[in-house]
């Protein structure tokens, strides 16, 4: 029975991460890398798209802009409070009830879509992990099999790793 | 910060996690028994009615709504700081923003008590808000009051937002080196963040989006504050600057605010080299210029006084500069406008006692700014026969220096227990370690 492991190695120089993610990526090879920072030259490599959050915020504004005018004007009809003899429901005034509601509606619709797309939170223990990967190492991490490990671990060190490690 | 390692970083900001020693808890039992005595204050006020004030009229607004325009005011540079300055990409801010916004959390917090302070009958507080009621009332959306109730709860709700999701990368951080029950809190409040590409993916363009969702918070929370004002008709209230003028001024007061508080945390903390000169300084330019701004709408609303012809707007604004409240106006003016001044020179602009003095004496104009916009207004309306002067009583001084103990309280359990700097963004503006080329941090 093939049994799979879980290979994890840790750089310090983005420029060596930045080829390793590239070499992996180029034998389509399924990996998870971790940074203590964020980093653009890691994101080209990967060749992620943009994180569609902003489709969330932008939901969440505009259900926010609508709740905010319907609150104040649904209030505003239900009791008729005529001031100056200007009728009840106006819109002027509320535009600020309007304006607070989208920040406040699209500021809550990010955090969800944080959450949802960002897979927060989870407690479960990660294989692979190590607390370096927080403080200033490059992580990543390769399911392979038994067979392959020795292969890996030289390629993996050949490319400038400080450390290879597998579980 | 040149220099500097990932990992030593790391570990400056970690160390002030350490467990404290006896002065620490002195102090915070220090500003949590201030905090106590307020409350007990608030509570006598409660049992025997708003008139142990000394709010009467025609002074209905005194020291508690000062002290909530103030504390609203103080809040809005950490938000300039953490969101507009991030908009800009100014790297100054890095290391003094995680400070700056948790100011902003408390310092709103603080705001937030007074209304329900000032209101008297404070368990009807929910009628405020757009709960469905048995009296089938619904509050008037049209009024400026309740277009702060919204602004205020969004402005808490959004920055203290932003304040947490700004922290998760650095609790992680720190949660690897902590043992015991704090590895446990932070492992809970890490939300199980272990810095995957793909959530830093979806984190960077959140942050950027809460960012862009606070700067212009920002400036319509201390704009509707003023409009609590400007949309009566009340001589020196009624004027179209309130805006602008409240929003400069908010800023002016809260970066002082942050100078005050970390200077000395720099100091206790030891890490001189994170927040340098360099960020004081560029925080003194900052003053530089909303000093200025207040200053001209200070002069402005002389000047619209006259030009206008309103004969009541001219004489609020002579009688403030020499009447009852003089001393106060001319404090405002020197504290301001003038003395921030000096952050013209490079040397006082760099100086720990300079900047120190000048923040200190800023706040305290701040704060005379709102008192007299507020009071003497109020003082002398339209009709000389209903004027009247007011000062506060033991309750509502009892109650402000409860205030600032419980702002000072969450302040300091705040840098001990939560990272005071953001490790991630400092680690940002760290030259990225490479093994080839000589941008080389390791």
């Amino acid at each position: 029975m093939h049994t799979k492991k879980i290979i994890s190695a840790s750089y310090i120089y983005v420029d060596d991460f930045v080829k390793v993610i590239k070499h992996f990526k180029s034998l389509n090879r399924k990996f998870v890398t971790y940074s203590p920072i964020p980093n653009h030259e890691i994101e080209e490599a990967l060749g992620a798209k943009k994180s569609k959050i902003g489709l969330f915020t932008l939901a969440g504004g505009i259900i926010g802009l609508i709740s905010g005018f319907s609150l104040a004007g649904f209030t505003a009809a239900e009791w008729n409070l005529i001031l100056g003899g200007k009728p009840p429901v106006t819109l002027i005034p509320f535009v600020v009830i309007g304006f607070e509601f989208t920040i406040l509606f699209g500021a809550l619709a990010t955090l969800l879509g944080l959450i949802i797309n960002a897979k927060l939170p989870s407690y479960k223990k990660l294989k692979g992990y190590k607390p370096e990967f927080s403080v200033d190492h490059f992580g990543i991490i390769i399911e392979a099999e038994e067979s392959e490990l020795a292969t890996l671990k030289d390629s993996l060190l050949g490319m400038g790793a400080k450390e290879v490690t597998y579980e | 910060m040149e220099g500097l390692t990932y990992k030593q970083v790391n570990d400056t900001v970690i160390n002030t996690l350490e467990p404290p020693r006896k002065f620490y808890f002195a102090i915070v039992s220090f500003f949590a028994l201030l905090f106590a005595a307020g409350m007990s204050v608030w509570f006598y006020m409660i049992v025997s009615g708003l008139g142990v004030a000394g709010i009467r009229h025609p002074v209905m607004w005194g020291v508690f709504i000062t002290n909530f325009v103030f504390w609203v005011g103080i809040a809005h540079s950490g938000t300039l700081i953490s969101a507009i300055l991030y908009l800009f990409r100014a790297e100054w801010r890095m290391s003094i923003y995680r400070s700056a916004e948790a100011m902003t959390v408390f310092a709103v917090a603080t705001a937030g008590m007074y209304p329900l302070i000032h209101l008297g009958r404070v368990w009807v507080v929910h009628w405020t808000f757009p709960i469905p009621n048995e009296m089938l009332l619904w509050p008037n959306f049209k009024s400026p009051l309740i277009m702060d109730v919204i602004a205020i709860s969004t402005y808490l709700t959004v920055s203290a937002t932003f304040f947490l999701i700004g922290m998760i990368p650095d609790i992680a951080a720190v949660r690897e080196k902590a043992t015991g029950w704090r590895k446990k809190f932070y492992t809970i409040l890490s939300f199980g963040w272990h810095g995957t590409n793909e959530q830093w993916r979806h984190y960077g363009r959140a942050y950027l989006f809460f960012a862009a969702l606070a700067t212009p918070l920002v400036i319509s929370v201390h704009s509707v504050v003023s409009w609590d004002f400007a949309l009566s008709i009340v001589p020196g209230w009624h004027s179209t600057i309130f805006a602008p003028y409240f929003v400069a001024g908010a800023i002016h007061s809260g970066l002082a605010l942050v100078i005050t508080l970390l200077i000395p945390l720099r100091k206790i903390f030891k890490v001189e080299n994170l927040i340098t000169i360099k960020n004081f300084e560029s925080m003194a330019k900052v003053i530089l210029l909303t000093g200025l701004i207040v200053g001209y709408a200070y002069a402005f609303e002389y000047f619209i006084a006259w030009y206008s012809g309103n004969p009541y707007e001219l004489a609020i604004f002579k009688w403030r500069a020499s009447g009852d409240y003089a001393l106060a106006f001319w404090t405002m003016v020197i504290c301001n406008s003038i003395v921030p001044l000096l952050f013209f020179f490079k040397k006082i602009r760099t100086s720990i006692v300079g900047l120190l003095v000048i923040s200190i004496l800023i706040n305290v104009g701040m704060w005379f700014e709102r008192y007299v916009i507020i009071v003497t207004s109020l003082a002398h309306d339209f009709l000389p026969a209903a004027w009247g002067n007011y000062a506060p009583t033991w309750v509502e001084i009892g109650i402000s220096l409860g205030s600032w103990g419980f702002f000072l309280m969450l302040f300091f359990l705040f840098v001990k227990f939560l990272p005071s700097i953001s490790i991630a963004e400092v680690k940002e503006i760290l030259p990225t370690p490479k093994r080839e080329g000589g941008n080389n941090a390791h």
